[in-house]
């Protein structure tokens, strides 16, 4: 189990015009909830509608209460919340709403089980296969 | 779509575009309360014909899984919720050679809303409050 990661060509934004290289993490897959209702149907007793439909279920009631300002705790794994932007204001009595917040942002805060496990997590060089050597699409 | 109204206060903040600014203010949503697993557990219930123990196990289940799936370098697509990936911060170097894992400074998941949450986020409007209200206990 390890994060991969691809060497790319990047700018330094204290030196624009030197030329860098940086790592990034390359996506190795994608899961849409099908798949991952059928990962979690494998291991238990219920079918793949009932986690599809808790799935999305799930995302909607965290949508709508993270919209009237709650805090959606998913025990270890993290928290959903609604937070707000805006340009730094001189003084209280300066601020003018429409001059300064930008749009909300939802954010994922990581759980403290998901972090530890982000810091220990491994490395590896995403290596692509020679050519002649992919598999066969049939 | 419904318009909400997000109640906020201004505190004391640090500028990252002008480190010389002192006494700045940014608005902090004042958020209405926690809700935890079991809760939402409890409102997918109502919506569904399983019972709440069922929803927890299978969403327990669920996010097992997806942070296994981030550790491993997939991304995770959550409906009209969006969607959860990896990346890295790391150093930079000057050729691709040199890149190695110890560049890695640290890695930590990301979340991206969907663009029909990004819209629904656009029509929220926010209402200054000076004492923040005390969070709803549920």
């Amino acid at each position: 189990m390890a994060i991969q990661y691809i060497v790319r060509k990047g700018t330094n934004p204290r030196i624009p015009d030197q030329e860098v290289f940086l790592g990034r993490v390359k996506q190795v897959d994608a899961h849409d909830t099908l798949s991952l209702a059928e990962k979690v149907a494998d291991e238990s007793s219920a079918t793949v509608a009932d986690v599809m439909g808790v799935i999305s279920n799930l995302a909607h009631v965290m949508q709508t209460y993270v919209m009237d300002g709650y805090i959606c705790e998913l025990g270890d794994f993290g928290s959903f919340r609604l937070t707000m932007r805006s340009a730094g204001c001189d003084s209280v009595e300066a601020w003018k709403p429409k001059q300064f917040i930008r749009p909300a942002r939802l954010t994922f805060h990581p759980g403290k089980q998901l972090r530890m496990a982000y810091e220990t997590a491994q490395f590896k060089a995403f290596e692509t296969a020679p050519k002649g050597e992919e598999e066969a699409p049939f | 779509m419904t318009r909400r109204e997000i109640p906020y206060h201004l505190v004391p903040a640090v500028t990252w575009v002008d480190h010389t600014k002192q006494n700045v203010f940014a608005p902090h949503v004042v958020y209405r309360g926690h809700l935890d697993l079991r809760f939402l557990a409890a409102q997918i219930s109502l919506r569904s014909h399983m019972t709440e123990a069922d929803v927890v196990a299978i969403l327990q289940s669920f996010l097992t899984n997806a942070a296994l799936f981030l550790l491993q370098s997939h991304a995770m697509r959550l409906g009209d919720l969006g969607y959860l990936t990896s990346a890295i911060r790391t150093d930079l170097v000057d050729k691709p050679d040199d890149y190695s894992h110890a560049n890695i400074r640290k890695a930590h998941p990301v979340f991206v809303p969907s663009s029909f949450l990004k819209a629904q986020m656009r029509a929220i409007t926010y209402r200054k409050v000076t004492e923040p209200e005390p969070e709803e206990v549920l």
